[in-house]
């Protein structure tokens, strides 16, 4: 077994540039994706009226009242352009006491701005009509400061306790992404027995007094540990370098981690059973792979995915049990029995994947 | 050269596993991504969104207004007669009541559904997951507010929002309810600074500019394009791994001795991977039209235009798999090349649009990503699909013809001299 493990590792020493670039790329990954969730989305305004630059002018600052949304003062064609184009969704077109929204598409955006842009110039219409009934005094600063102390509030708690469960979308796409590229490690690590095959050494190998079983432990093991090793690398570095928040209970985090590795193995060494060359396997285990997260939900928050199929297929794959522990051990404090469930089912994942896998692919060697 | 593009063709086809993969995984792709997000964020009203609130009421009413007397006068040391002029004027406001009507109102019952019940059941309910949050409304809610609007300051009570996880669903309910309240204070401030709820507004008018009387650019178009031109984006890699095969089973030496023109090998790639992006692309076009209807009632000119296009975009493809196909051959490390190439059309996949909506990238990349031949696609199609104008799609098309050509002028140089192929 070591001695497999020992050639795997040799074989990336001298080719590192591969492991180095996933892990890289892992990093940027999220670091473009998940930085860029809470950017508030830009949408253009612009003006075709006489004094334009003072409409423009006054609306921007009225519009920019939360984060939601970041309204930018754009030439009209351009506007016009962006999103005639695609590149924008939707552009505001202003004038004195209305406005126009500029849009081709029915993404679900636009009615965000819409809903927005509506409150505000509704707002304004109520604030003007006072100013000019009554004629005096600043209205607007008068409502500000009633709203500052408004007789109605609401109050967000937890269930438990007073503090409220605070969800980080940065940190789920963190793990999302972290664990987007293991698949892909994993699975390119795994190939190496296929790979192996078609080059003889495998045949080399039955030969040698090695047993089977150490031969397979040397190729799973050998995509274990180097696939810890990124996903290690990676949290520690978010953890400690861009200070993310990653919980407290960074050995739990990691064991399960450890589960989620062995379960997405398993599952590449089932999908090597199917196929014959390692081309074969480059040909469709990348294009499974990204479609994993998609359906367990990994880059959206969670319970967007609610058709009842698609959360089961999902439930087959064990990277919405790893997310789902891993989410309630960093923002719920979930000790090892809360996440005992999940990493269990990881683990089924893995013993039955692995089990028919490795049958598969003694059945082909027949 | 016939022979070698049949050849190539040949690999393909004794690989069928592989052909139905590539052809049939984007279709169930798009099939679940229509599931997942169409009906989310359609807007003809069919929401899926289906939020279970409970609501707890421990406030009563009709005590509200004892309590609010008591407090005026108590609290505020105001005359019996003011006070209960006050608690007249406050019987014409239920803030309870609103609430209730607002979150049962026709715009909300489709999908807001509200339970009430006692505090401790809601509790069990939201933690078994049939229920999305909680909003407790406590006893001396009602007189507290009204307190607060009379005489200003901060109220004693204030509703309370409970929930167990931030979900989307828990999230879009805060919203909604915030929202309420938000109107609720602003139409008391209206009324506090203006005296009277009696000023006539000139509210704004709204509405769209439609840009062009172009066709909208549909969720269900977006995943269709981008699933076929990933997965065109897979043939490419996989086109080019092939060589490696070609290589081990000696193919590549006997071809060699053939004495034939070693860019023939080259071409035969290139052909055979027109071949199999044109066919991928049109028949995951055609397959979720007729599944899903995605291009409805559209011309003759609209569906040449869209081949014409795919076309273009296969032979830039091709130029992308002769480059491949030259690199293999001068590595010797094939297998580390083909991670790389997998990484390289991840980075294609990413930048171009094809995994996430472009919008989302940062303004940079998106620049960047116009520069690769499937977000040059991908712009030139959205174009196409909504104004059907020859002019618009011009620049883009030659722009994808000199990816072609610069591919495959990339492809021939780096194709490795005589003797020089690893």
């Amino acid at each position: 077994m070591n001695s497999v493990l020992w050639v795997q590792f040799c074989k990336d020493k001298r080719s590192p540039l591969f492991i180095l670039l996933f892990i890289a790329g892992s990093i940027l990954a999220t670091l473009l994706f998940a930085g860029g969730v809470y950017s508030p989305t830009t949408v253009a305004i612009f003006s075709e009226e006489e004094n334009a630059s003072e409409i423009e002018k006054k609306w921007e600052s009225l519009l920019n009242v939360d984060n939601s949304f970041k309204f930018e003062i754009v030439d009209p064609e351009k506007a016009r352009e962006n999103v005639k184009d695609g590149n924008m969704d939707v552009a505001v077109m202003l004038m004195e006491t209305d406005y126009r929204l500029v849009a081709t598409s029915e993404l679900p955006s636009v009615s965000y701005v819409q809903q927005h842009v509506e409150k505000v110039f509704q707002r304004e219409a109520q604030i003007s009509a006072i100013a000019e009934t009554r004629g005096e005094g600043d209205v607007r600063s008068e409502i500000e400061s009633y709203l500052a102390d408004a007789p109605f509030q609401l109050e967000t708690q937890g269930l438990d306790s007073e503090q409220v469960p605070k969800y980080n979308m940065s940190t789920q796409l963190l793990f999302a992404f972290t664990f987007l590229i293991s698949m892909f490690i994993l699975g390119l690590k795994v190939n190496n027995v296929t790979n192996d095959k078609v080059s003889g050494i495998w045949d080399r190998m039955i030969l040698s007094p090695m047993k089977k079983t150490s031969m397979y432990c040397g190729y799973v093991l050998y995509s274990f540990l180097i696939t810890m090793f990124q996903i290690i690398v990676v949290l520690l570095l978010f953890k400690y370098v861009m200070n993310y928040e990653v919980g407290d209970n960074l050995w739990l985090v990691m064991m399960i981690a450890a589960f989620f590795t062995f379960s997405m193995i398993s599952i590449a060494m089932l999908i090597t059973g199917f196929v014959r060359t390692p081309e074969q396997f480059y040909a469709i285990y990348p294009s499974l792979i990204p479609l994993i997260p998609l359906i367990s939900g990994a880059y959206m928050m969670p319970g967007t995915i609610t058709n009842p199929v698609l959360l089961f297929v999902a439930d087959l794959f064990p990277l919405a049990h790893a997310m789902e522990a891993i989410m309630s051990v960093i923002f719920y404090d979930a000790g090892l029995q809360d996440v005992m469930m999940s990493l269990l089912f990881m683990l089924l994942i893995g013993v039955v994947a692995m089990g028919v896998g490795i049958n598969l692919i003694e059945r082909r060697s027949k | 050269m016939r022979s070698f593009i049949k050849k190539d063709l040949l690999i393909f086809w004794r690989d069928r596993k592989e052909i139905a993969t590539v052809l049939i995984l984007p279709i169930i792709l798009v099939l679940v991504l229509n599931f997942a997000f169409a009906g989310l964020f359609s807007n003809d009203g069919q929401s899926s969104l289906d939020l279970q609130l409970a609501v707890v009421n421990q406030d009563d009413e009709a005590e509200a207004m004892v309590q609010l007397n008591e407090k005026l006068v108590n609290e505020a040391s105001i005359g019996d007669q003011e006070a209960k002029a006050l608690v007249k004027q406050a019987n014409d406001v239920h803030p309870v009541q609103l609430l209730f009507e607002f979150l049962e109102s026709e715009d909300l019952k489709d999908w807001v559904t509200v339970h009430k019940l006692e505090e401790s059941e809601a509790v069990d309910k939201v933690k078994d997951g049939d229920l999305d949050a909680i909003l407790i409304i406590p006893d001396g809610f009602t007189a507290d507010s009204l307190y607060a609007a009379f005489i200003g300051g901060s109220p004693a009570t204030s509703l309370e929002y409970k929930l167990e996880k931030e979900t989307n669903n828990s999230s879009t309910l805060y919203s909604i309810i915030h929202g309420f309240i938000d109107h609720l204070n602003y139409q008391f401030a209206i009324q506090e600074i203006a005296g009277t709820s009696e000023v006539e507004v000139k509210l704004p008018e709204g509405g769209f500019e439609e840009i062009g009387a172009g066709e909208t650019f549909t969720m269900t178009q977006y995943f269709t394009v981008t699933m076929g031109v990933l997965f065109a984006l897979f043939l490419v890699a996989t086109a080019a791994t092939k060589t490696g095969v070609e290589i081990r089973e000696q193919v590549f030496n006997r071809i060699l001795l053939t004495n034939s023109h070693p860019m023939q090998f080259l071409i035969g790639k290139m052909v055979s991977t027109i071949c199999l992006v044109l066919l991928q692309i049109i028949f995951v076009i055609i397959v979720s039209h007729f599944i899903l209807d995605v291009f409805p009632n559209r011309s003759m000119t609209f569906w040449i235009g869209l081949i014409t296009m795919v076309l273009l975009l296969s032979l830039a493809l091709s130029g992308l798999a002769a480059v491949f196909t030259a690199i293999s051959l001068r590595v010797t490390d094939i297998d580390a090349a083909n991670g790389i190439f997998m990484l390289v059309i991840l980075l294609f996949g990413i930048i171009g649009g094809n995994f996430v909506p472009i919008y989302m990238l940062p303004d940079w990349l998106q620049q960047i990503g116009e520069w690769t031949p499937n977000g040059l696609f991908l712009v030139m199609l959205t174009e196409w699909i909504q104004f059907e104008e020859l002019s618009s799609i011009a620049k883009p098309s030659i722009l994808l013809t000199g990816f072609f050509l610069l591919f495959t002028l990339i492809g021939f140089v780096l194709f490795p001299q005589r003797g020089k192929a690893k």
